[in-house]
């Protein structure tokens, strides 16, 4: 059976080391995440391993960290740019090729990026980013496990998930946590730490463990499955949530609503930028917010039982 | 009770209390280096100061030599007045650009716009066994480098007052404190390294020879240790009947070059004492000088004791017979009497 | 964040006062010096490191600078001496070793000092870096709440002097920001062959003080990071490092082949010029119309015309000369 991966260089890297206590994952401790988690695959027999060869060489080094404990592995056929876009190119090809996962390793942006290229993915997101609001946090030898027995056994270990189709004037993208308008009109860096300048959108997760805007949904209670949650930011009432490692924050909401799949929202905006899973990214003027089925990712206990 | 006239210092007390005078009077003075402040200094330099000044003013400083120099240059230029130890002069091969590259060229690149008022004190010179890496003087090195001033006290007085005057002077001053000198009652009795010392602040000038014995047969022009040697040999002369002048340096950047062509027109004859090597460096500097200067008035070609061009040996026979020693300063200042 | 329109605004006219000071500094590097290359010959001899393409590290933290803020730099200096805004005539005529320069003729193009703004460079790697760690120490002595800003490159983080450089500022708390300007090359040596870790910013944690990576030469994604590391330094939190990655325009040195560079990468970095993108962005917000655009330029043109006309008016300095300045006399 075939395990796609992806792995992000640049993930917990961004300006958030300076905004709040996120902490850096250097490439050696991201090779070594890769490492063990080979090392959960290289365990069951009959599982190999595809994957992007980044430009820093970070799965190159894991491979060479697990040594004989590590799958074969053989890298796509791809050129890379050294860029998101690499993982969006690496996501479709592995589709094209019927992996029976996608393991992606970074942050709830690289997660997006793989999404955008196999939308419908049975993904095994490794955290390895600054919020982690999508991504498994578990120890990666046992997520490579999991994965491993999810694809060589019995039943199905992955559960759907929703996500938000954003379409703008520049084409249609796609968040798999959240899609939100902000304020700011220059994307910078890129990442948020400000809740001021949140003013209305789209997230699917309520999770209480999770961080970032999906801590703000589920402050405001839970979300039924296959739905997500409107927000509409500011006014007069606040909620306490973890807007990002070290930031507990009151965020100003006014008002929010569950909308289902299928459900779309127009941006009715004149200026700002739609922020996608925590990082500015598309003007916002004229765009579309859609509530759809997102990817599918890997329940660990299910995993398990699938022996 | 002892008046002020008559208060006596180890070289080391005496340098040690100078930069306490001048961090008592000027608060932008501070020190820098490695063990300067717990322990005082590895050979004393700065001993009592951390009591006095606390660890803001006397700041003990990682193994980070490139690290801490240059970030003395950084502070000289923005206000302040480092007094920064290399602790070892020979370690200068892991810190050297920032020395004579940055801390040495910043006021001439900027035109004179920016000073660099860094007095870089250092430990020099061997005899006690330190072998290769430990012993050397190397001022001829540092001299020979434009931008810095060099100065090499040999006595109590003069290190107190040049001390003062490095710390005064805007430009970066290497001083370099012969280890021998320093009267430390760890190392060899040396009665030359304790005297007078004036309390309150006086400065010895940059740039001037001192003649501490007065002859008239020859001149023994010298620096560091090697003036308690040739004081030494000088009084073994005398006992043959040959007059020997001596001709303390004090500093080689700048030059008294007057003090060396004046005394040489008075003697006749010169001899250079050097513990730094032979070849490249302070004695072809001097006798360079007294043939420009005083060529008509030499009655023997000038001589020269150094240290041969070799790593310093370590054990005892090979450091004594390598480094300048009272007799073979005798032995060559009577070769060159043998022409009278 | 929101940006100051005037923010904006400046740092766009600072990039195309840079890029043209740049520009018409290379037509004037070679205008005599061919056509067989002689580098001691023309108006401006010796090496040039020109920055064409780093703009945005520059231009990116001059709003966040106070006076008294020092900068050290390096061989590749001017886009930040010109952001800082280091006299532009004196520093012209310094490059053409003019009596009126910075520094009287005697430093040139790699060596500029300035003594408001705070401002030096060094011709040796990592030698600013230490010097930027004695800048603050002076700031933190006399309790200003300056910061001291070090600029250095992907290579130099593999000299001696940052890593020394680094734990004393997080050692002593200093209020010094490591940049670090990624241009991938280090002459002709690409970051791949010479750093055993891919990203510099990653090597703060073994100095125990936070790193950010800036992974696009965007002036407002510079803006962003440089704000928030000299506020948290000028604030008494201690050291950053930030790492940008950018782009260096042209070769090396004024005269390099540039052939270790393959085609394709020179056309992909062009594509993105920063200077071409920014300003399309801001015409895009309607933050600049085509003729602000165009009075931007004939404005920063014309200054940088007077500051090189200074300069070739200059004397050169009398030729003793070079014997002074050696030693500064007694103050006081």
């Amino acid at each position: 059976m075939l395990v796609g991966l992806i792995a992000n260089p640049v993930s917990s890297k961004d300006i958030r080391r300076l905004t709040g206590l996120a902490r850096v994952i250097g490439i050696e401790e991201k090779a070594n995440l890769i490492a063990r988690l080979l090392v959960g695959i290289g365990s069951v027999n009959g599982v190999t391993v595809m994957s992007v060869d980044d430009p820093s060489g970070l799965v190159r080094r894991a491979v060479t960290l697990a040594g004989s404990a590590a799958p074969p592995v053989a890298y796509l056929p791809i050129e890379v740019e050294g860029s998101e876009s690499d993982t969006r190119t690496g996501a479709a090809h592995l589709a094209g090729m019927g992996a029976a996962a996608l393991v992606t390793v970074g942050g709830d942006g690289t997660v997006r990026s793989a999404a955008e290229g196999w939308p419908m993915a049975p993904l095994v997101p490794v955290a390895a980013g600054t919020n982690n609001a999508f991504a498994l946090t578990d120890e990666p030898t046992v997520v490579g496990l999991a994965t491993a027995l999810a694809v060589t056994g019995a039943g199905d270990a992955f559960t759907p998930t929703t996500a938000v189709e954003v379409q703008t004037a520049e084409g249609r993208a796609l968040a798999v946590i959240d899609a939100v308008v902000v304020r700011d009109r220059w994307i910078g860096t890129g990442a948020i730490w400000d809740p001021t300048q949140l003013v209305e959108g789209l997230v699917t997760s309520s999770r209480r463990t999770a961080v970032g805007i999906a801590s703000v949904s589920a402050a405001l209670g839970p979300l039924a499955p296959g739905h997500a949650r409107w927000i509409r930011f500011g006014g007069e009432g606040s909620v306490r949530a973890v807007f990002g490692p070290g930031l507990v924050l009151d965020v100003a909401v006014a008002d929010h609503t569950d909308l289902p799949i299928g459900a779309a929202v127009s941006l009715d905006q004149e200026a700002g930028l739609v922020a996608l899973d925590g990082e500015r990214r598309l003007p916002a003027k004229g765009g579309t917010v859609r509530v759809v089925a997102g990817p599918r990712v890997l329940d660990l206990e299910r995993a398990f039982r699938s022996l | 009770m002892t008046t002020t006239t008559e208060r006596k210092l180890t070289t080391q007390k005496a340098i040690a209390e100078a930069v306490a005078i001048e961090m008592q009077n000027d608060e932008s003075v501070f020190v820098m280096g490695e063990d300067v402040g717990v322990y005082g200094g590895i050979f004393g330099a700065t001993e009592g100061l951390l009591a006095k000044f606390g660890p803001e003013r006397i700041i003990d400083t990682p193994i980070s030599e490139t690290g801490f120099i240059g970030a003395a240059i950084g502070a000289a230029i923005n206000g302040m007045r480092p007094v920064v130890e290399l602790m070892f002069v020979d370690f200068f091969g892991v810190c050297m650009d920032q020395i004579y590259n940055n801390m040495a060229k910043i006021h001439y690149f900027s035109g004179g716009n920016i000073k660099v008022p860094v007095v870089l004190t250092t430990a020099v010179g061997g005899g006690y066994s330190d072998a290769g890496q430990h012993s050397q003087t190397l001022w001829g090195t540092f001299a020979h480098l434009p931008g810095m001033k060099v100065v090499v006290p040999s006595n109590p007085y003069d290190a107190k007052g040049l001390m003062i005057a490095a710390i005064r002077d805007d430009n970066p001053v290497v001083y370099m404190f012969h280890k021998g000198v320093l009267g430390l009652g760890w190392m060899t009795n040396n009665p030359r390294a304790t005297g007078v010392v004036p309390e309150g602040p006086y400065e010895v000038p940059i740039g001037k020879a001192n003649v501490v014995r007065e002859g008239s047969d020859l001149t023994i022009a010298t620096i560091g240790l090697s003036v308690h040697r040739a004081l030494d040999a000088a009084e073994v002369l005398a006992a043959k009947d040959v007059s020997a002048e001596v001709l303390d340096l004090r500093s080689l950047v700048p030059l008294d070059r007057d003090a060396i062509v004046a005394s040489v027109k008075k003697t006749h004859r010169l001899l250079v004492v050097d513990e730094d090597y032979h070849s490249f460096g302070m004695t072809g500097e001097v006798i360079a000088t007294c043939i420009e200067g005083a060529f008509d008035y030499l009655d023997a070609p000038p001589a020269r004791v150094a240290t041969p061009d070799i790593p310093i040996p370590y054990s005892h026979p090979l450091e004594t017979w390598a480094l300048p020693s009272v007799d073979r300063i005798v032995e060559a200042g009577s070769s060159l009497l043998v022409t009278r | 964040m929101d940006i100051p329109k005037e923010h904006l605004v400046d740092m766009y006219e600072t990039m195309v006062k840079i890029r043209r000071f740049e520009e018409r500094i290379r037509e004037l590097y070679f205008a005599d010096k061919l056509p067989a290359f002689d580098i001691a010959a023309g108006l401006i001899p010796g090496e040039m490191h020109l920055a064409a393409g780093q703009e945005p590290v520059a231009v990116g933290m001059r709003p966040h600078l106070k006076a008294g803020d020092a900068i050290t730099a390096t061989h590749r200096p001017h886009h930040l001496a010109i952001a800082q805004g280091v006299d532009l005539n004196k520093m012209a005529a310094e490059i053409f070793g003019r009596e009126t320069g910075l520094g009287r003729g005697k430093g040139g193009h790699m060596h500029l000092f300035s003594v408001e703004p705070n401002f030096g460079c060094a011709g040796i790697i990592g030698e600013g870096i230490p010097v930027a760690v004695g800048a603050a120490m002076a700031f933190r002595h006399r309790k200003t709440d300056n910061v001291a800003l070090s600029y250095f490159g992907e290579g130099a983080a593999n000299q001696g002097a940052f890593h020394e450089s680094l734990n004393l500022a997080a050692l002593w708390k200093l209020p010094v920001v490591f940049v670090c300007e990624d241009n991938s090359y280090a002459i002709s040596v690409p970051k791949t062959a010479s750093t055993a870790i891919a990203d510099n910013s990653d090597r703060a944690s073994a100095y125990g003080i936070p790193g950010a990576l800036v992974a696009n030469n965007d002036p407002v994604a510079v803006y962003e990071a440089m704000g928030e590391a000299i506020a948290r330094a000028r604030r008494g939190d201690g050291p950053s490092l930030i790492e940008i990655k950018t782009d260096r325009l042209w070769g090396h040195f004024e005269g390099d082949a540039d052939a270790y560079r393959s085609d394709e990468f020179k056309t992909a970095m062009n594509e993105h010029d920063p200077l071409a993108t920014f300003g399309k962005r801001l015409l895009d917000e309607a933050i600049l119309n085509e003729s602000d655009i165009a009075s931007i330029q004939d404005a920063m043109h014309a200054e940088v015309e007077a500051a090189l006309e200074f300069a070739m008016n200059s004397p050169y300095p009398a030729p003793e000369s070079a014997l002074e300045h050696v030693f500064a006399g007694r103050s006081e």
